[in-house]
């Protein structure tokens, strides 16, 4: 299987470029509160880009993914946890997990091999649904992952804060890590299994009728999806150091959805895109926010604005640009049609 | 190689759409399958493709019972179909189209792609290789269902009313293609189509279905002058009102 062509190559030239210039920018920029943006920017990217791998390709929208992020981030504290800590943060903890503290990347890794391993055990009855059904069973599997995490407190602290872990997540880990999904997304959209996967998502009876084992490869795609979200969720865990199960739910699935839906979840290109678009609107709303409320302009109490803004420009996409604004075409294929015009 | 039905029965509900209907297909031959509206050829193709159960009968590849198996076992034994709504994959460009269908076969890569650029060719599809599928008009998504069914390769081609749509030049066109297509690639076809003048043309047999049974079947000249098949695509009073 070729799967390296010119235009994926163009594509995935452009990102590390791109990825670079961001990471010298932030250099030059030198601030703390910049660089931890920019750290959180390239952790969306891998979550937002494996979400793609799925959605992108399957045509079915996964609200399962802030749960399966959640999975990789407890699982690889859980790993990477200092003794000391442990006893501190988790009363209850299993013996066998007491005396474990592995390096950080280590535990991430893991972390995301065991996201995978839940996903496939958890997801392969879910491949054979479609449309709406499909949808509403991931918000479920969000929802009992949510009540999993807060429930079982003797791994997660339950709902209050789950904190000690070491501080391994930096700029240029994340920046790495967020390339190679990156790589995979674009091999992945044109390999085999990709192909496929594409062409079931438009036309499922026509793609049985080509052989396309259409739970099969629904099944490794969100597979793929799990992991990286995994991979995504033990970086930012290792990045905030301590979190709870509120940070796994609603409010952050909303927000990945929302990058992919203004980008386009058909290409990676999108995914890369609305994760930097939204990155940036929401910072800068965030910033307003924070002008207004000490401005003194207002008497009330001023929140919300930047969820009000983000719902307002998902509708805005949805009606006027449904399929976000990387609809059907890779960077890489613009970058080749300049190319060969000249 | 033949692919046959045996007696093949579908009930929907209240309704006994076909009545044991048999028929078979040899490679290198074109059967038509005709029949008024509503006479169950595309439930008969259905049931040949995998899309639909029968309720009684088998399917036969050569020996090989074939009638449980699931339409993406079927290609991976040699059927390939197209439908007679298109359903050509929109977001992929047409090249994308029929290269996703060869995967399925037993050719290495680069055998693939040149078995794909070769069918691209044959049907004219050379011009818009690189298209995407949902830009194109109906003629040509026909066009890109048959190659994508033939880049399958398969030992039997399933065609549902590829001339739908079509112009009398477009379907001058395809029926000077489809007819050289056993021969070329080594196949059968099993087609279904509205156009009496195509499918006389075209066909070596033909198997006339009314109302979910086999009323005639034979050699063009022979069918095209039965009774039976005058009766239920004219009416009952043609032979007497010409008379």
């Amino acid at each position: 299987m070729k799967i390296i062509n010119n235009e994926n190559t163009f594509s995935i030239l452009f990102f590390l470029i791109l990825f670079i210039i961001i990471y010298f920018v932030n250099f030059f920029v030198g601030s703390a509160i910049f660089e931890r943006t920019v750290t959180n920017l390239f952790i969306y990217i891998i979550l937002v880009v494996g979400l793609q791998v799925f959605m992108g390709n399957s045509g079915i929208l996964s609200f399962a993914h802030i749960g399966f992020m959640s999975i990789g981030a407890y699982s690889s504290g859980l790993l990477s946890m200092p003794i000391k800590m442990k006893g501190f943060v988790l009363r209850d903890l299993y013996p066998i997990f007491e005396n474990v503290a592995f390096d950080p990347i280590l535990s991430i890794l893991i972390g995301g091999i065991f996201t995978a391993i839940i996903a496939a055990i958890l997801t392969l009855p879910l491949m054979r649904l479609n449309d709406a059904a499909a949808v509403i069973s991931s918000f479920a599997l969000l929802m009992v992952i949510h009540s999993i995490v807060v429930g079982w407190s003797a791994v997660t602290n339950g709902p209050r804060t789950f904190f000690g872990l070491p501080k391994a997540t930096t700029l240029e880990i994340a920046l790495i890590f967020s390339f190679l999904t990156v790589i995979f997304a674009f091999i992945y959209k044109n390999s085999k299994f990709g192909l496929l996967l594409r062409a079931s998502r438009d036309n499922d009876i026509a793609a049985e009728s080509i052989g396309a084992n259409i739970v099969y490869l629904r099944w490794f795609a969100i597979i793929a999806s799990a992991f990286l979200a995994g991979i995504a969720g033990g970086l930012w865990g290792h990045f905030i150091t301590s979190f709870s199960p509120k940070s796994f739910y609603l409010k952050e699935t909303f927000l990945v959805i929302s990058m992919i839906i203004i980008g386009g979840s058909f290409t990676v290109t999108g995914a890369i895109a609305g994760a930097l678009l939204v990155t940036i609107g929401y910072e800068f709303l965030r910033w307003t926010e924070k002008v207004i409320k000490f401005s003194d302009v207002i008497t009330f109490e001023f929140i919300g604005l930047t969820e009000i803004v983000l719902s307002i420009t998902i509708i805005i996409f949805l009606i006027t640009k449904p399929k976000g604004l990387f609809p059907f075409k890779e960077i890489g294929d613009t970058i080749n049609k300049i190319i060969k015009k000249e | 190689m033949k692919l046959s039905c045996e007696k093949i029965t579908v009930d929907f509900v209240g309704l006994r759409a076909l009545d044991q209907v048999s028929l078979s297909v040899k490679t290198k031959e074109i059967l038509g399958l005709i029949g008024p509206n509503g006479s169950g050829k595309t439930t008969l193709l259905n049931t040949i493709g995998g899309q639909l159960k029968p309720t009684k009968g088998n399917i036969f590849k050569d020996n090989l019972d074939i009638t449980e198996f699931t339409p993406q076992h079927r290609v991976k034994n040699g059927l390939a179909r197209s439908f007679q709504i298109v359903r050509t994959f929109d977001s992929l460009n047409v090249f994308e189209n029929i290269k996703s269908a060869s995967l399925v076969s037993n050719m290495n890569y680069s055998d693939k792609i040149k078995f794909c650029d070769e069918i691209i060719s044959y049907l004219n599809l050379d011009r818009i290789k690189h298209v995407l599928a949902n830009t194109l008009n109906y003629g040509d998504r026909r066009r890109v269902e048959i190659a994508r069914a033939m880049a399958t390769d398969p030992d039997f081609l399933l065609l549902d009313e590829p001339a739908a749509g079509m112009n009398d030049d477009e379907s001058e066109i395809l029926l000077t293609m489809l007819r050289e297509i056993p021969n070329k690639f080594n196949l059968g076809i099993l087609i279904i189509d509205h156009d009496m003048s195509l499918i006389m043309k075209l066909c070596d047999r033909l198997h006339v279905l009314d109302s979910g049974k086999t009323i005639a079947e034979g050699l063009v000249d022979q069918v095209k002058t039965h009774p039976d098949v005058v009766k239920a695509y004219l009416g009952e009073g043609f032979k007497n009102e010409n008379a």
